[in-house]
């Protein structure tokens, strides 16, 4: 271990540490940085909380039980986001298929009721506030998946193009085009909202 | 300059995906990890048994194990051929293993010179080993005037070995020799 307080170290080396010393207190470091942007990222891809949540901690066991294989090539980040990304990319087929949930008809169902115990922002219960995002958020999971993946990333995420194109495995300039796809969707989709 | 454009056209999607409120994850989430990461061992250990024994998922394999079984046994018994693991080897005529030679008898078909002369290299290696009675060298006489051949030995016929003996068993093989010298010159006479 290094002499640093471990809060002080980047994500690489933290997971560097955790692989050589499995020091778990370097791993929940990791969970504590990454819980809160894997899960708006998972949860704005598949729009479901509970999913979503399940997604995360599935990452978040993937980044524990196989460490070792993270290289120090890459960054955490786009290692951590590629992981949670496969998951919830496999999460979404399998809804797609067993037709838990329809895409176009998400929402509109509005006896739709959750019991999570925790009381943070639920995007999923609509309130007074909420109903913009919840348009734009039901717009997002209209427009194909491979384009709402890099305008997460991109808009909601903030990423650079590099780290999208390595995380999604495309080259940049594919994934400025399909970002820029996915945008002209949204827009057609969220007319209405901006008139007003 | 492409990039700035695209961001213009964009603005208002832009915006409006950047104004979204961030989604945290839930207040138990490091506590359910936990729970999970410390159950993993025994989770993947039982999520072994249960795939190998969850009905729903061995319903249909094992149906498909039943039915080629079944398939199997059907295609099996329209098969005419019969199975070479359970017939009886077929008994070969025309080799005779004996120890004692007065019992073989011998038919009119197996009276040919070759045959004839095979049996009786055989037949010879026993004599030698066993130093046959006066009673089977009479026998060994009649059956060598029938075969009408003259009869030689030599080495390629014989599982050859070269081997120290003892006085004792020197002196039984002379006596064999003479045995065999005797009949071969009253064969001879015949």
């Amino acid at each position: 271990m290094t002499d640093k307080n471990p809060n002080d170290l980047s994500d690489e080396e933290l997971i560097i540490e955790f692989q050589r010393n499995n020091d778990v207190k370097t791993f929940e470091i990791l969970v504590q940085r990454y819980k809160n942007p894997l899960t708006n990222y998972v949860y704005r891809f598949v729009g479901d909380y509970e999913a979503c949540v399940d997604i995360v901690q599935e990452t978040m066991i993937k980044v524990y039980r196989y460490k070792d294989s993270y290289n120090n090539v890459a960054k955490f980040s786009t290692w951590i986001y590629t992981i949670a990304g496969n998951l919830a990319r496999t999460e979404y087929q399998r809804r797609k298929r067993r037709n838990i949930f329809s895409i176009n008809s998400y929402g509109e169902d509005k006896n739709e009721t959750f019991d999570i115990p925790d009381e943070s922002y639920r995007p999923d219960v609509i309130t007074d506030s909420g109903i913009k995002d919840k348009i734009i958020q039901d717009a997002l999971l209209k427009i194909s998946k491979v384009y709402r993946e890099v305008v997460i990333l991109r808009d909601i995420q903030e990423m650079s193009y590099e780290e999208i194109a390595e995380i999604t495995g495309l080259n940049v300039g594919t994934v400025k085009s399909k970002i820029n796809r996915g945008r002209a969707q949204l827009q057609k989709l969220l007319k209405d909202i901006y008139r007003e | 300059m492409d990039n700035k454009d695209e961001g213009l056209k964009y603005k208002d999607v832009i915006d409006s995906l950047k104004s979204l409120q961030k989604v945290n994850a839930p207040a138990n989430f490091e506590t359910n990890l936990t729970r999970r990461i410390n159950l993993l061992g025994s989770e993947q250990e039982e999520s072994f048994w249960k795939r190998l024994f969850i009905p729903s998922k061995l319903i249909p394999a094992a149906a498909l194990a039943v039915s080629a079984v079944i398939l199997l046994f059907v295609l099996n018994t329209n098969n005419s051929d019969e199975d070479p693991l359970l017939i009886n080897p077929r008994v070969r005529t025309d080799i005779i293993s004996t120890d004692d030679i007065s019992r073989v008898e011998l038919s009119p078909g197996q009276n040919s010179a070759g045959s004839q002369k095979e049996k009786l290299k055989g037949s010879n290696q026993d004599m030698l080993g066993k130093q046959k009675s006066n009673s089977n060298s009479e026998q060994w006489n009649s059956a060598l005037s029938s075969s009408g051949f003259e009869y030689s030995i030599d080495k390629k016929g014989l599982n050859f070995r070269q081997v120290n003996i003892s006085k004792e068993e020197r002196e039984s093989v002379s006596r064999v020799k003479s045995q065999f010298l005797k009949i071969k010159e009253n064969s001879k006479n015949n």
